[in-house]
């Protein structure tokens, strides 16, 4: 008798979640670890966005930088200069806490995920500033502004995408 | 490295999600490990073998032409 089950798609098929993947950098949102945290990570980051837009909105006038005061700007400005790193740094304990959460395999793919990240990063940022400097002929101090790090987080996903096709 | 993880599952009436849920695991990583694409890890293998109620090396073994490398 062959003990082998048939080879249904079901079972043969590994049917990584790709829009989970490709959205929030998760490997499933249906596990309670996946959905707290992509549940935590949408209000830290409404509550840093909405308040923005919300001021742009309202502010969308030009406004000369001498009567930002008196237009609530420099005390937006600094709300959210403390804002952002309370936020991100929540953020960041939150995908601890789901890494953690994690088994083997999806643990070692989003490592893996992390560290080509890291690489790619390091490659995008050398050819920014050769052809920055190429073009300019000078680097601009705005370009190595932090905020650009959040867009190596679809490149993440991209990675953890690609890299789930392994298995 | 070879393994007979699906002849097990078929033997118990085991779905990949229960066995997956027996192990603590996702269902994509018993997918992988029957597939011979990911080895598991010592603890791991030792799960599976409780759960079956086998040793490790009733489960596992070295694929032929697979060598394995002592330091």
């Amino acid at each position: 008798m062959n003990n082998i089950p048939h080879n249904s798609s079901n079972d043969d098929d590994s049917r990584w979640p790709m829009s989970a993947m490709l959205m929030w950098g998760v490997s499933s949102t249906r596990t309670p670890a996946g959905r707290r945290y992509v549940r935590r990570c949408s209000i830290a980051l409404a509550i840093l966005i909405l308040p923005t837009l919300l001021f742009l909105i309202h502010h969308h006038h030009y406004v000369p930088r001498s009567r930002w005061v008196s237009h609530g700007m420099l005390t937006f400005g600094h709300a959210t200069a403390i804002l952002l790193p309370i936020v991100f740094f929540y953020i960041v304990l939150e995908f601890r806490k789901y890494l953690l959460s994690l088994d083997e395999l999806v643990f070692r793919l989003q490592i893996e995920a992390m560290a080509w990240t890291y690489l790619s990063g390091l490659v995008l940022m050398a050819l920014l500033c050769a052809i920055w400097l190429e073009s300019l002929g000078k680097l601009d101090l705005a370009w190595f502004c932090p905020v650009w790090f959040i867009l190596l987080e679809p490149v993440r996903a991209g990675w953890l995408y690609f890299l789930s096709r392994r298995y | 490295m070879k393994n007979d993880l699906r002849v097990l599952r078929a033997k118990h009436d085991l779905t990949q999600a229960e066995l997956a849920d027996k192990l603590g695991v996702s269902r994509q990583t018993v997918n992988a490990i029957e597939t011979e694409k990911y080895d598991p890890s010592l603890p791991l293998a030792f799960k599976i073998a409780r759960v079956f109620g086998l040793t490790i090396e009733e489960i596992f073994s070295v694929a032929s032409g697979e060598r394995i490398v002592r330091k």
